[in-house]
């Protein structure tokens, strides 16, 4: 579904990504894990136009996905950033309705439905403003909000970082449970234990490349995913 | 013909040329013109040089004009007394509405300073008994360099032969301070204020001069105008007076020397030949202005830089013979080394602890690395250890001083400063005028000394370029050291902003995330280098992602999580450290 | 003196809602697209024209009048917006302040070309007949054109609170990423805000226009008096710059009555500066400026 090839980017004069190649298929839980600095918000900021692509392709459901923020958005994929990034003053509720912004109006109450139903804590503080939640519930209207563009991808960038072990748990649940709805999801995650455990299967990035790859399972007892995080 | 003669000819010509036009109007035209270059060439230096865009600044002029009308008027002063004052009087206005300005950032500077020029509008308008208010002053004494009875030499020809001399003078010394360490300072202030300060120059203290000196350059312009013109109204204060201004000095190449003098004197002519529009004259100044912005941002002067061939770097030394890069000698740190004390040093952001009791003592010649997973707070603590933060709790001392809480530039001065996670030049200076930059704090800072260029002054550049020279050994970058830093490969532009580092001569160098981007090859050069630094004295903390890396290098290893520091010891002990294995890996779920 | 101190009020609270009506357009461009729109005055200059052009020349009834005023200049300032705003969006900001400015002075340099630089009234299908209430003097076109500018500002602060657009104008001056990352049009809202804060301007200037006069100059204070307010009541807050601009109309009047007129256009520039000298990053709801 998603096939990202030969991917070159960068910041400035700051070539990141050295030719990453992946993909995503329909029903997958496929998940990025890599050390700091690796490049991995750096991809998903590529797939989702938010930085430009210096060489290489990205192909969406057979077509070539265009570098430009809205019609990525448009085109079914949709991104929770790193560190939630929520509208903080406004609502919970405004913030969902931000999220639905290229769906028509006629589905809106169906969305908020879905995700009030994945998330009861949310639909509870929905005229709250998000600036006042927890971290925890940040995270799930940032999940809910990335829901509501309908998509048939969701990236998600790092979603445990800050939280609780409990909550980290009820994530592991939550992203499952998306799958179950025929969202394929695309983690990036610092913490590679996590990532392995509800991922089907995982790229392991490191300095801009993809150094190894395949089903969690393997990758779980892999000595050498150690090795690439702490330089063994 | 040399910079120096084309100068003086232009000069002379400026002076003499005039007299040989017939009509008396297009002599006052060109006396006018010549007379508000002063205001565009005070505007040149806050704006040009300095960079500060204090968009209500040619208000100067006319507070200039003011000061010295009124002196002459009231306090019957001597015009060749009076105008001289009139600008110191106009400097320091200009401090006092500085001091206030300078408060203010991003865009509220600008139009602060138009709120503080229309503040004095208004009061010129309206505080009758001191300015006579709408009417202006009237009968402003002329002035008169040689007697009465010596009727040849017109009182057109002695104004512009006044105004043209101590113009030559203005820009004389001009050109000598920006060949200067203040000049390089401007320089630095205005296209990386954050890594200036890091270097150790205060911006504020270097903002200030240009915004007080481009006002008495101003305020003399004025001066000279009231007793040209023999009338003093605030018009010369108002809205419109600012946009000219500021398009001659844009039109005419801002950043210039020569650049303010043409826009002045082209577009104070222009409108005047082009008579038919006397009632279309904005829309096509304001016509100019938008095609230079959008085209030419870089004004008459530099399209004549473009069209003429590629003459060497701004620098005035001839540049360093080409060689093939030897192996450098060694640069020491120019201040005391000694040891870096932290004690329960926290940081709080609004509800967010980003560090909690953070203690850590680091030995001189020590090299050591920060290690932690994302959002562990290294780069604040580098913040905090530099000065661009304070600590909210805890103490920072360096060599027995504390420096919690300090300015980057002061810290800078005490022997401590850094290098950044993306990297930070001056992008238009060449490569060795970037590390030439980076040696203010051992440079001759004195303005008499710049202008005077005495012995001190000479031999602090001397050596200077002695060790810009070294630097550029040392980091490899002797070859493309006339290069601008904006066209060096990335791998070239990370190893001179070590030397940047270390063209300032301080002790402890902080590396955050050096090796970012770096192939193979080149984080091994970096390996040595540092090495090296280490045996010549420098202590180095640096932060890193790429392990192998600071496995191999580092004396010491301090792991970071979430604020605080979870091990402190040797490389081999920290990667087999449960605590710091858990940080990277992450905890599994089940743990929970 | 208490009279005098009352009409002054009621005058006051009046051009206040204008002045604030005209911040409205300034804080919305400057939110979006971080610049300062310099060309602001001349474009509430040109609302005020082409709202006497409507029913002179035209003769349409004012307040339809009005609306055609806005419309019109909304379409020049999406023209300005894409000639002269957009290609310098990635240079350094002092480009567009520079190049809006130039636009200001041809702007206002063409009205007087086109007009002449004496002031003309809009006339004013209201009877002239006071309205007296206790002591003060009131007319039914004061009241009219009050009410109109409380329709506008709070037609306004609904389509930013509940309309999706208003919504997407508020994320893209919050979190412009996040934003993005909700599909939000970037450019297009960009164009749409430079309209929408042109029509706002256009509006104040026709509805002023009728009271007192319209002229080629008449832009230049209430910009500047504009960027006070959006200072003093803060980036992103409808109400508190509504609330400054009434309470600076209302200084201005008590000063103008009590001190001298000549002083009065220093209460915006001294309570502004004041207010900066206080928080000199400006207060904003929007967060932290960036510009």
């Amino acid at each position: 579904m998603l096939e990202v090839i030969e991917l070159h980017a960068g910041y400035g004069r700051m070539a990141v990504l050295h030719g990453i190649s992946l993909t995503v298929n329909a029903g997958e839980i496929v998940s990025l894990i890599g050390s700091n600095g690796a490049g991995k918000s750096t991809t998903l900021r590529t797939i989702s136009g938010l930085v430009a692509l210096r060489d290489g392709e990205i192909r969406f459901k057979g077509a070539a996905l265009r570098n430009r923020p809205a019609e990525v958005v448009q085109s079914g994929i949709s991104q929770v950033p790193e560190g939630r990034r929520l509208f903080s003053d406004m609502t919970v509720h405004e913030n969902l309705l931000l999220g639905a912004y290229t769906c028509a109006p006629g589905e809106l109450a169906e969305r908020l439905e879905q995700v009030y139903d994945l998330f009861p804590r949310v639909r509870e503080r929905s005229r709250q403003h998000a600036g006042s939640l927890s971290g925890g519930e940040q995270q799930m209207v940032a999940i809910g909000r990335g829901l509501m563009a309908k998509p048939q991808l969701l990236m998600l960038d790092e979603p445990s970082m800050g939280l609780a072990p409990k909550l980290v748990a009820q994530l592991a649940e939550i992203i499952k449970r998306i799958r179950g709805l025929g969202v394929s999801v695309l983690l990036v995650e610092q913490n590679a234990r996590l990532a392995l455990e509800i991922a089907d299967r995982a790229y392991v990035l490191q300095m801009g490349t993809i150094v190894t790859q395949g089903p969690s399972a393997t990758l779980r007892g892999d000595p050498f995913v150690r090795r690439a995080y702490l330089g063994l | 013909m040399s910079r120096a003669g084309i100068w003086l000819l232009s000069l002379l010509a400026l002076a003499l040329l005039p007299s040989l036009m017939p009509n008396a109007y297009v002599q006052y035209v060109i006396n006018s013109s010549l007379i508000l270059a002063f205001a565009t060439i005070g505007l040149n230096v806050i704006f040009g040089y300095a960079g500060q865009h204090a968009f209500g600044f040619p208000v100067f002029f006319g507070v200039g004009a003011y000061a010295s009308a009124l002196l002459a008027t009231q306090a019957i002063f001597p015009v060749g007394l009076a105008i001289p004052f009139g600008s110191v009087i106009t400097g320091a206005v200009s401090a006092v509405i500085g001091f206030f300005s300078f408060r203010l950032r991003g865009i509220y500077f600008g139009v602060g300073t138009i709120a503080f020029a229309y503040v004095i509008y208004i009061i010129a308008q309206n505080w009758v008994e001191l300015t006579h208010g709408p009417m202006g002053i009237p009968l402003v004494p002329p002035l008169r360099l040689l007697p009465e009875s010596v009727g040849v030499v017109g009182r057109d020809v002695q104004t512009r032969i006044a105004v043209v001399s101590t113009i030559a003078i203005i820009i004389f010394g001009l050109d000598r301070l920006l060949h200067s360490p203040i000049g390089r300072a401007w320089h630095a202030v205005r296209e990386n204020e954050s890594l200036a300060s890091s270097l150790g120059i205060s911006p504020l203290h270097y903002q200030m001069a240009a915004f007080v000196l481009g006002a008495v350059i101003s305020g003399l312009g004025g001066g000279f105008y009231a007793h040209y013109v023999g009338f003093i109204s605030p018009t010369e204060l108002g809205f419109h007076y600012i946009g000219v201004v500021f398009i001659m000095l844009i039109a005419g190449g801002a950043g210039t020397l020569p650049g303010p003098i043409i826009g002045s004197v082209v577009f104070g002519v222009l409108p005047e030949l082009l008579r038919v529009a006397e009632t279309a004259r904005n829309l096509l100044l304001g016509l100019i202005l938008l095609f230079c912005i959008a085209v030419v941002p870089e004004g008459l002067t530099g399209i004549w830089n473009r069209l003429r061939p590629e003459r060497k770097a701004a620098s005035d030394r001839p540049s360093v013979a080409t060689v093939p890069d030897v192996a450098a000698e060694i640069v020491s740190p120019a201040t005391q080394t000694g040891e870096l004390k932290l004690g329960g040093v926290f940081k709080r952001f609004e509800g967010l602890t980003a560090l909690s009791d953070v203690t850590l003592n680091v030995q001189p010649g020590e090299v050591v690395g920060l290690i932690g997973p994302n959002g562990a707070g290294k780069t604040t603590l580098f913040n905090i250890i530099t000065g661009m933060l304070a600590p909210t709790g805890g103490d920072v001392f360096y060599c027995n001083r504390e420096i919690g809480g300090l300015r980057p530039y002061s810290i800078a001065a005490l022997g401590v400063t850094r290098t950044y996670q993306i990297t930070s030049l001056f992008p238009e200076l060449s490569t060795q005028d970037n590390i030439r930059v980076a040696t203010h704090l051992r440079s001759c800072r004195s303005v008499l000394a710049a202008l005077l260029r005495n012995k001190r002054f000479r031999d602090s550049e001397a050596a200077i370029d002695q060790t810009v020279d070294r630097i550029l050994q040392l980091v490899r970058l002797q070859s493309r050291c006339d290069l601008p830093a904006s066209a060096l490969s990335y791998g070239d532009q990370r190893r001179l902003e070590i030397g940047l580092a270390l063209a300032t001569g301080a002790g402890l160098i902080l590396l955050d995330e050096p090796a970012a981007g770096l192939n193979a090859e080149e984080t091994d050069e970096l390996c040595d280098l540092i090495r090296r630094l280490r045996a010549a004295g420098f202590t180095i903390i640096v932060i890193e992602h790429d392990m192998r890396m600071v496995m191999g290098l580092c004396d010491r290893i301090v792991v970071l999580s979430l604020g605080r520091i979870i091990f402190d010891g040797t490389p081999t002990a920290a990667a087999a450290h449960p605590d710091v294995i858990e940080a990277y890996l992450g905890t599994e779920t089940a743990d929970a | 003196m208490f009279e005098l101190a009352l009409q002054q009020v009621v005058n006051g609270l009046l051009v206040g809602a204008i002045y604030a009506l005209m911040a409205m357009g300034l804080m919305v461009i400057l939110g979006i697209l971080r610049i300062i729109n310099m060309a602001q005055g001349e474009l509430y200059m040109l609302g005020g024209y082409f709202c006497y052009v409507a029913v002179v020349t035209l003769g349409v009834g004012y307040f339809p009048a009005v609306i055609l005023a806005m419309i019109a200049t909304a379409g020049v300032g999406v023209i300005i917006d894409r000639l002269a705003v957009r290609p310098l969006l990635r240079r350094p900001f002092y480009m567009v302040f520079l190049s809006t400015f130039a636009v200001s002075m041809m702007l206002e340099n063409g009205a007087e070309l086109v007009w002449g630089p004496d002031p003309q009234s809009i006339p004013s299908p209201f009877s002239p007949m006071p309205i007296v209430i206790g002591p003060i003097f009131l007319t039914s076109q004061k009241l009219f054109i009050f009410a109109v500018a409380l329709i506008m500002i709070a037609a306004f602060a609904a389509f930013l609170r509940w309309t999706r657009s208003g919504m997407a104008i508020r994320a893209l001056a919050r979190d412009r990423d996040a934003a993005l990352l909700m599909g939000i049009d970037a450019d297009r809202m960009q164009s749409f805000t430079f309209g929408l804060g042109s029509a706002l301007a256009a509006g104040a200037g026709a509805l002023l226009g009728a009271m007192f006069n319209v002229y080629p100059t008449m832009g230049q204070l209430p910009l500047l008096k504009g960027f006070a307010l959006v200072v003093m009541g803060g980036m992103g807050s409808v109400v508190g710059v509504f609330v400054s601009g009434l309470i600076l109309g209302v200084a201005e009047g008590l000063t103008a009555g009590f001190l001298s007129t000549g002083y009065v256009d220093l209460v915006a520039f001294v309570t502004m500066l004041a207010v900066l000298m206080v928080h000199p990053e400006g207060l904003s709801r929007w967060g932290k400026s960036r510009v």
